[in-house]
């Protein structure tokens, strides 16, 4: 998704001049933070589909490389952030090319801590309640990551 | 390697803590405020201002995953 976006992105930042690609980019993360502080009802894009289970009995090799770029994608899942929307839509308008890239492989590094933490908290899914137990707090916490590190990366390379 | 009532040992107790949501929280959110605090003692336009850049797209990109930690 970032590779798509990022390709994308450079057509369109080299289209649009910087105030028209990141003025809705400003309000958007400004609506996003709302958002995820529960102060603005903002849906997202999101398939609201579980992978099925039939993809996991496409072997040990296939199975899992589907069931990795569905749920690594978004393509058939649910997104209870709309923070990866954000960045998606940086990548689009801001974000350059190398930049995106280096956001696609901190998202895959995230996607693989979650389980990883999972299973050393027990893998019985007392970690996935742990989360939602703490749930507003950590969408309020992340989402200031975000739009502070991708704040600081435009900065940085506009400098 | 002490027990706890339900048979935990102490590493498995350690462990337990270092992988709660809160904890891991901790290094992925704090972690946003690294780029921009070295960003700003670095030269403007030099290579290591670029790898900073690149370091906050990538802590971005983490962050924002994280936050879909929710989702299985």
């Amino acid at each position: 998704m970032a590779v798509v976006g990022a390709v994308l992105g450079g057509l369109v930042q080299a289209l649009l001049p910087a105030p028209v690609r990141l003025a809705p980019l400003a309000l958007l993360a400004g609506a996003v933070l709302l958002r995820e502080a529960g102060l603005l009802t903002l849906p997202v894009p999101e398939n609201k589909r579980l992978v099925p289970e039939a993809v996991q009995h496409r072997g040990r090799f296939l199975g899992t490389i589907q069931f990795g770029f569905e749920m690594g994608t978004g393509m058939r899942t649910y997104s209870p952030s709309a923070l990866p929307h954000l960045v998606l839509l940086a990548i689009l308008l801001a974000v350059p090319f190398a930049g995106a890239v280096t956001a696609g492989i901190g998202f895959a590094a995230a996607r693989w801590i979650m389980p990883a933490a999972s299973l050393g908290y027990g893998g019985d899914g007392s970690w996935e309640e742990r989360w939602r137990a703490h749930r507003r707090l950590l969408a309020v916490a992340t989402a200031l990551a975000t739009v502070a590190a991708l704040g600081t990366g435009l900065i940085l390379v506009d400098r | 390697m002490t027990a706890d009532p339900i048979g935990r040992t102490t590493g498995a107790r350690l462990r337990r803590a270092l992988s709660h949501p809160l904890t891991v929280a901790v290094p992925v959110v704090a972690g946003a405020v690294v780029p921009a605090v070295l960003g700003a003692t670095s030269g403007t336009g030099d290579v290591a201002g670029t790898a900073l850049a690149l370091l906050a797209f990538a802590w971005a990109g983490l962050a924002a995953g994280y936050a879909n930690s929710g989702s299985t």
